[in-house]
């Protein structure tokens, strides 16, 4: 678990540190197909290149026969990261901002780290695939459950589609917490199967 | 050759997707031999039955339902029927859900309000008896069936009771694959539970996924009533007992039942967290081995049920 947590972690820097940015750009530049250019959707000859783009985005989950809840994430992506193909994120959720909200419900938070693997299947069509990985805890608001297990790891494989509408990207996703609730050392709530909307706002960091 | 492979692939998958379990009916309650005793002897089980006219003494002698979880059967309340005789100041209404108790195939075809109806007819019969302090115990599966007739108005047409038990109840599932019945159940058709030696011909065998579905649904409407919040009739009191390992029924089950119950005048429920690994740990004949302190919180939770029923 704190393995795949590191490498997680770890990868965009690993990624970064070896291969010299000078080198991947001779190479592209130099040996690349042009169709291969234009799929994988890198710069143009002549242009800057090294694009990395940041998306802040909005988030909705709705678990399998439990809550509604929502938050905030960012989304990365760089020409360096296979071409734009891989995506790292970060994200917050919270039942507090869903089924929580004037109800009985649980209030739960989720903090997530994650890695996407994006491939165009059509025109502004991608399917993806990832491992997300966080911190879950959960708040019984009363001394009485002291004893019951109130936060967990966070282990999940998720996939779905990414379609570009306009400025915004709408990804949809099915997730299956590898973790989940079994009634001694993890919380109950932390249920496994959930679907979950990701709308990001991407712009480009460098030119 | 295409039009038989296509004729064949239907019956495959009809085959694949309906098994049937193999059903020893000599020694398994799933089978046709073994039925739950209350259905040979209902007087020896239901006070309405025993008692069907109360003299004016009798009728304010604290009477308990109690109701046993999914899959069980009435024996799982046995020990408090036990205790209650030796006691002699309350009797115990041992109801059997509906559709349990049997066999396999009436225990695939019941929906959980078939399961509920049974508590509801010993309720209606109890009170048209003339019985004045009724109160309810619901097991597993059998507290959110009780918890179910707050939210439909039932105690309110039919008369407040006084004191409701909930042990180890179940809202959310230990096992959370269960949120999937709906998509893997057709496939699975079936899944089996293991029995200690003592609980062979009490406990069914085999849960057919129809049930499991009817399981769902009924933990999931009360998730969601407690969620909106769930208010007790006037002058009942709750009490949660909760063991705090239990991977058949989510110890979290508490917490939501907790949350989402109220007492007519606005409080809190009352909730006790068990040091137990036990599911349903007031059940304790029939499992393979049981402790001291096992036996110790079994008797000091039945005695309280019965002060404050008396009270």
């Amino acid at each position: 678990m704190r393995n795949l947590l590191l490498s997680i972690v770890l990868l965009p820097a690993v990624l970064l540190a070896v291969e010299p940015a000078d080198t991947v750009t001779t190479e592209i530049r130099t040996t690349r197909p042009t169709a291969v250019v234009t799929q994988l959707n890198l710069p143009k000859r002549g242009r800057s290149v090294h694009k990395a783009i940041l998306a802040p985005a909005l988030l909705v989950r709705k678990t399998q026969a439990l809550y509604w809840e929502s938050g905030v994430g960012v989304d990365y992506t760089h020409d360096r990261l296979f071409g734009r193909r891989l995506h790292l994120n970060a994200g917050y959720l919270t039942s507090r901002l869903g089924s929580a909200l004037g109800t009985n419900a649980l209030k739960q938070d989720y903090f997530l780290l994650g890695a996407d693997w994006h491939t165009p299947v059509a025109d502004r069509l991608k399917w993806l695939a990832g491992i997300h990985t966080g911190f879950f805890s959960v708040d019984y608001e009363d001394e009485v459950f002291a004893n019951l297990p109130a936060s967990s790891a966070l282990l999940s494989i998720e996939t779905g589609l990414n379609y570009t509408a306009g400025p915004v990207d709408l990804q949809l996703v099915a997730g299956y917490n590898l973790i989940a609730g079994n009634g001694a050392d993890v919380p109950g709530s932390l249920f496994p199967v959930y679907y979950q909307l990701m709308v990001k706002l991407p712009f480009e960091l460098r030119k | 050759m295409a039009k038989k492979i296509f004729l064949f692939l239907p019956v495959l998958l009809l085959t694949a997707c309906n098994p049937q379990p193999e059903i020893d009916d000599a020694t398994m309650l799933d089978g046709t031999q073994i039925n739950d005793l209350s259905l040979y002897e209902p007087a020896n089980y239901l006070v309405s039955l025993a008692i069907p006219k109360p003299t004016e003494a009798q009728k304010n002698i604290p009477v308990l339902i109690a109701a046993h979880g999914y899959s069980a059967s009435t024996f799982e309340w046995d020990e408090m029927q036990d205790f209650a005789r030796e006691d002699g100041s309350f009797l115990v209404s041992q109801v059997l859900l509906g559709g349990h108790g049997r066999d396999f195939a009436d225990f695939k075809t019941a929906r959980w309000q078939d399961w509920q109806s049974s508590i509801r007819d010993e309720y209606r019969r109890l009170r048209a008896a003339g019985f004045k302090n009724i109160s309810l115990a619901g097991s597993s599966t059998g507290a959110p069936l009780i918890v179910h007739l707050f939210s439909d108005g039932f105690f309110e047409a039919e008369g407040a009771p006084n004191e409701i038990f909930l042990i180890d109840p179940i809202v959310v599932s230990g096992n959370k694959t269960l949120v999937l019945v709906d998509l893997l159940g057709p496939v699975l058709g079936y899944t089996t539970t293991d029995l200690d030696a003592g609980e062979h011909g009490k406990w069914y065998v085999y849960r057919p996924q129809e049930s499991l579905r009817q399981l769902m649904a009924l933990i999931d409407l009360t998730r969601r009533n407690l969620e909106k919040g769930i208010t007790l009739t006037p002058g009942t009191r709750l009490k949660i007992y909760k063991s705090e390992v239990d991977r058949t029924a989510d110890p979290v089950s508490a917490v939501m039942l907790h949350k989402g119950l109220r007492t007519a005048t606005g409080n809190r429920v009352d909730v006790e967290m068990i040091p137990s690994d036990l599911h349903v740990f007031t059940r304790l004949r029939g499992r393979d081995r049981i402790s001291s302190g096992d036996s110790a919180r079994q008797l000091t939770v039945f005695r309280e049920m019965k002060e404050r029923m008396a009270n």
